[in-house]
C-alpha cells in the first residue's frame, strides 16, 4: 500500500481507517446527561428567593471544596473566547424571558381566499390566495392564526435575544435597523408554511433617523436563518416617508413639519391656481363647423336667418348673430327624429322663429303665428355647389384652427414652465428654511416611515443595513460597583446614534468596542438572579482598566422599567 | 447565472447520475416527523432520534477526526444544538438525519478553524477508484498518488463535497440538504470539481 503522507499538504488522508464497532460508539452514549444539559441551559433565569441561593451557596461551596481536593487544575480561569462563548449560546438567546415582546395574533378567516391584516402600529400584512401548506407540503384552508410581532430599537432588540451581527463576505459587521418583523402561521396548534411561490407583502410602520428631513435613506431587507445562525440578505427595503397627515398627531402644532406641511399647501394651491388663470386668459379658439350635406331625400325649410330674413323671437335662444358660422346656401333638414309635420304647416303664414341648439347637429326649430305653433327637429345642410364651396372653406378655417391652437399651446406651455420653475424654487427655499431649523435643534432627526418588503419564509425579517463593527480594546476588567469581578457573561453595548447591540463576551481576555463618536450604554444581566448592571461610556476609548457597572435597583420588573434603566437619559 | 449539468460529455460517466446509496422511504420520513414533532413538543422525546442516529453521526464525526474521545465530544455538541434548535427545524422531504450531518459537519468545520490541525480525511481504497472511474481514468495509467494530490489541492468545502458523495456514497439531496445548497447545484459542483481534478492529474502525467 502507498505512503501518500509525505504528499500531503492541506489535510490527513487516512487510508482504510478502522471505525470503532457499535457497542465502542454505545459506550459514548448518555440522552440523560444531554438532557440534564439541555434543561439546564433552558431555564429561565428568574429571581431566586434568599433563602435557595443561601441553600445553592453552601452546595456550591461544598461542592468546590470536594473538587478543589480531587481535581486539580479545575480552578483555572475558563478562557473562553468569543467565538466559543456565543457559539455555545442558543442563536437566539432570550435574556430576561418575562419581559420578551409577545406576538399577537389575528387570524385569517379563509386561507384559501387570503386577506388583509391592519395592525394598530399602522403596519398592514397582505396574505395571497392558497398561501399556506402543513408540514406535509399540502394547502390548508380554512381558519390560520398569523402570529406577529414588531421590534423597532435596541430594547425590542434585546429582550428578544436577537443577534444583530451581520457576516458581511467575512466581515463582521452589524445591522442597523429600520423595524424587524416576525410572522408566522398556525392552524390548530400547529405551524405552517409559506407555500412555494407565495409571499405575504409586509407594510412595516417604523420610525428612522435620517440625515436629511427630504431624503430617504437606504435599507435592505433580512432574513435571520437560525440554522445557519446568520442573517442572510434578501432584497432591497422599498421605503417611503409616511403620509405626512400620518405622523400629524404627534408633531406639535408650531413645528417646523407643521409649517412644512402648511406652506407646501399653500405653494401647491397657488401654483394650481396660477395655471388655472393662464388657461382662462389664453381661452380656446372656436373649432370651425364642418358642413354637412343634404340627405336630398328629407324635406328641407330654406329659412336665411343670417341677413334677417326671417325674423327671430326676441325670447329665442338663439339669434342671428350667433348663426354667422352658418356656410352660404344653408337650408334646414328636417330631420327623421322630428315630430310629423303637419301638411298644413307649408300653407301657413309664420311670422316669426324660435331657434334652440339640442346637440353639434339637431336644433329645435318652432314656427310661430299669432294661433298656432309648429315644432320641428331640423339640421343646417347644404346642397351641391354649396356643399363644396363649404366644405373648402372649412378646410382653411380648420387649418387656421389647428395653427391658433397650437400656438395657443405653447404660450401655455412655456408659461406653465415659468410657473413650475417659480413653485420649484420656492418649495426648494421652503425645504432649506426647513432644514436650516431641523438641523439647528439639537437632537437626531427622525421621520416616520413604512417599509414595504415580501416575506417568502415565515420566520424573522430585518430592513436594516450593515455598519462597521465598532473599534475594539482589550484589557477591560469588568467590574460591579461592590469590586466583584463580572466575567464570562454576555456585555451589551448600544449608543444613540445606531439602531443595533452590539454583543462582546465580558472578559478581561476578549475585545469590546465602543463607537467612538457617541455616548454608549453597555450592560450586563446577572444569570443568577436576572438583576441588571448599567455602565456609560462617554469617552471615545477604553485604555484598559476597569469598567465599573451599577447594578439598577430596585430591580426591573417590567419593559417600561427595562427602558428607564437602559436609557440614554 | 446557473449551470446545466452536462451529463452526456465525454469527460463524466453515466454512472454519475445513477444514487449510490439507499434512500429513506417517505413513508418513513413521515413517520420520523411524527417523532421530531413529539420531541419539539417535549425534549425528552427525543431518545429514540437520539439513539437511531447517536452511530452514524459519530462514524460521521470520526472518520472527519480519527478520534474515538474527539468524536465523543463533538456528538454530544452535535446533538446539543439539534435539541436547542429543533424548534425551528421545519419537514422539508429530506431525511432528518442531513440535518444532523449538516449540524456535524459545520462542527467538525468549527473545530478544525479553532485548531491548527490538519483536517482528517478518510479514505477506502475502493472508493478512490470510484472517483478515478467517474473521472474515466480507467484506462490510463493513473495511481493513488495523483489522485491524493489533486483531492489535497482543493477546498474544505469541495473536499467534503467529494467525501460525501464518493467516500460516503450519499444521494446528492442528502448532501445538498447537508451542504445547503441545491440537489441541481451538489451536481454541479461535483461535475467541476472532478473535471478540475481530471485535468489536474492529466497535467501531472504530462510533466
Amino acid at each position: 500500500m502507498l505512503k501518500p503522507r509525505a504528499m500531503e499538504k492541506n489535510y490527513n488522508f487516512k487510508f482504510n481507517l478502522e471505525e470503532p464497532d457499535g457497542d465502542a460508539i454505545k459506550k459514548h452514549m448518555d440522552f440523560d446527561a444531554l438532557l440534564g444539559q439541555f434543561e439546564q441551559e433552558q431555564v429561565p433565569r428568574k429571581r431566586q428567593t434568599r433563602l435557595r441561593r443561601l441553600t445553592y451557596a453552601i452546595s456550591a461551596t461544598a461542592a468546590a471544596v470536594v473538587l478543589l481536593l480531587f481535581v486539580p487544575g479545575l480552578f483555572q480561569k475558563a478562557n473562553l473566547t468569543p467565538e466559543d462563548y456565543f457559539a455555545r449560546q442558543d442563536f437566539v438567546n432570550v435574556p430576561l424571558p418575562e419581559m420578551n415582546i409577545t406576538h399577537e395574533v389575528k387570524t385569517v378567516a379563509d386561507a384559501h381566499r387570503g386577506g388583509v391584516i391592519d395592525y394598530a402600529s399602522g403596519s398592514r400584512l397582505v396574505i395571497p390566495a392558497a398561501a399556506f401548506m402543513n408540514d406535509r407540503g399540502k394547502l390548508v384552508g380554512g381558519e390560520v392564526e398569523i402570529h406577529y410581532r414588531e421590534l423597532h430599537d435596541y430594547i425590542d432588540f434585546f429582550v428578544s435575544g436577537i443577534p444583530m451581527a451581520y457576516d458581511s463576505l467575512g466581515m463582521q459587521r452589524y445591522l442597523t435597523s429600520a423595524g424587524m418583523v416576525e410572522v408566522f402561521a398556525k392552524q390548530n396548534g400547529r405551524r405552517l408554511r409559506l407555500a412555494p411561490g407565495k409571499a405575504v407583502q409586509v407594510e412595516l410602520r417604523s420610525e428612522v433617523r435620517v440625515q436629511d428631513y427630504f431624503t430617504l435613506p437606504n435599507y435592505y431587507v433580512y432574513r435571520l436563518d437560525t440554522v445557519q445562525r446568520s442573517w442572510e440578505y434578501q432584497n432591497i427595503d422599498m421605503l417611503q416617508f409616511a403620509e405626512q397627515e400620518e405622523w400629524e398627531p404627534g408633531v406639535a402644532t408650531d413645528s417646523p413639519q407643521r409649517r412644512w406641511q402648511q406652506e407646501l399647501r399653500w405653494l401647491e394651491q397657488d401654483y394650481e391656481l396660477a395655471l388655472q388663470e393662464l388657461q382662462a386668459s389664453n381661452p380656446i379658439p372656436a373649432a370651425p363647423v364642418p358642413p354637412r350635406q343634404a340627405a336630398g331625400d328629407r324635406p328641407t325649410l330654406e329659412l336665411d336667418f343670417v341677413n334677417g330674413d326671417i325674423p327671430l323671437d326676441p325670447s329665442s335662444d338663439l339669434q342671428a348673430a350667433d348663426l354667422a358660422y352658418l356656410h352660404r346656401g344653408t337650408i334646414w333638414e328636417i330631420l327623421p327624429e322630428s315630430p310629423q309635420v303637419d301638411p298644413r304647416a307649408f300653407q301657413v303664414e309664420w311670422q316669426q322663429v324660435k331657434l334652440r341648439r339640442i346637440n353639434a347637429r339637431q336644433f329645435e326649430l318652432t314656427l310661430q303665428h299669432s294661433q298656432n305653433e309648429e315644432t320641428l327637429l331640423v339640421a343646417p345642410v347644404l346642397f351641391g355647389e354649396d356643399y363644396q364651396g363649404a366644405l373648402q372653406k372649412y378646410e382653411q378655417e380648420q387649418a387656421a384652427y389647428a395653427a391658433q391652437v397650437e400656438v395657443r399651446e405653447q404660450q401655455i406651455a412655456e408659461a406653465s414652465e415659468g410657473l413650475q420653475a417659480t413653485f420649484a424654487e420656492r418649495k426648494a427655499s421652503l425645504q432649506e428654511r426647513l432644514s436650516q431649523e431641523l438641523n439647528s435643534r439639537p437632537g437626531p432627526l427622525r421621520r416616520k416611515v413604512i417599509n414595504r418588503f415580501v416575506v417568502t419564509e415565515f420566520g424573522i425579517w430585518n430592513c436594516a443595513r450593515p455598519t462597521s463593527a465598532p473599534q475594539t480594546t482589550t484589557g477591560v476588567n469588568y467590574v460591579l460597583e461592590n469590586g466583584e469581578a463580572i466575567e464570562n457573561t454576555t456585555a451589551y453595548v448600544v449608543n444613540e446614534a445606531q439602531n443595533t447591540i452590539f454583543r462582546y463576551l465580558a472578559s478581561s481576555t476578549a475585545p469590546l468596542g465602543v463607537t467612538a463618536d457617541a455616548d454608549n450604554l453597555l450592560w450586563v444581566v446577572n444569570g443568577t438572579t436576572g438583576g441588571i448592571s448599567v455602565a456609560r461610556l462617554d469617552q471615545p476609548f477604553l485604555d484598559g482598566g476597569d469598567l465599573v457597572f451599577k447594578t439598577v435597583t430596585p430591580p426591573v420588573q417590567n419593559q417600561a422599567e427595562l427602558r428607564a434603566a437602559l436609557s440614554f437619559e | 447565472m446557473f449551470s446545466i449539468l452536462q451529463t452526456s460529455t465525454k469527460s463524466v460517466n453515466k454512472r454519475f447520475m445513477s444514487e449510490p446509496q439507499k434512500t429513506v422511504s417517505a413513508a418513513a420520513m413521515e413517520a420520523e416527523w411524527q417523532e421530531i414533532q413529539a420531541a419539539q413538543q417535549n425534549p425528552a422525546r427525543f431518545r429514540p432520534l437520539y439513539e437511531r442516529y447517536y452511530e452514524p453521526i459519530f462514524r460521521f464525526v470520526f472518520r472527519r477526526t480519527a478520534d474515538s474521545d474527539l468524536s465523543a465530544d463533538l456528538c454530544s455538541q452535535v446533538f446539543l444544538k439539534a435539541l436547542q434548535r429543533l424548534g425551528s427545524y421545519q419537514f422539508r422531504g429530506v431525511p432528518f438525519s442531513a440535518w444532523l450531518f449538516r449540524i456535524a459537519s459545520n462542527e467538525v468545520a468549527q473545530h478544525y478553524r479553532h485548531n491548527s490541525q490538519k483536517r482528517t480525511v478518510s479514505v477506502e481504497e475502493n472508493t478512490l477508484g470510484d472517483v478515478a472511474e467517474e473521472m474515466e481514468l480507467d484506462g490510463e495509467l493513473w495511481q493513488v498518488e495523483d489522485l491524493v494530490v489533486a483531492l489535497d489541492t482543493l477546498k474544505p468545502e469541495e473536499l467534503e463535497l467529494i467525501e460525501l458523495r464518493f467516500f460516503e456514497q450519499r444521494p446528492f439531496k442528502a448532501i445538498a440538504e447537508i451542504l445547503n445548497i441545491t440537489e441541481s447545484n451538489a451536481k454541479v459542483k461535483t461535475y467541476r470539481i472532478l473535471e478540475r481534478l481530471k485535468k489536474r492529474i492529466q497535467g501531472q502525467k504530462t510533466k
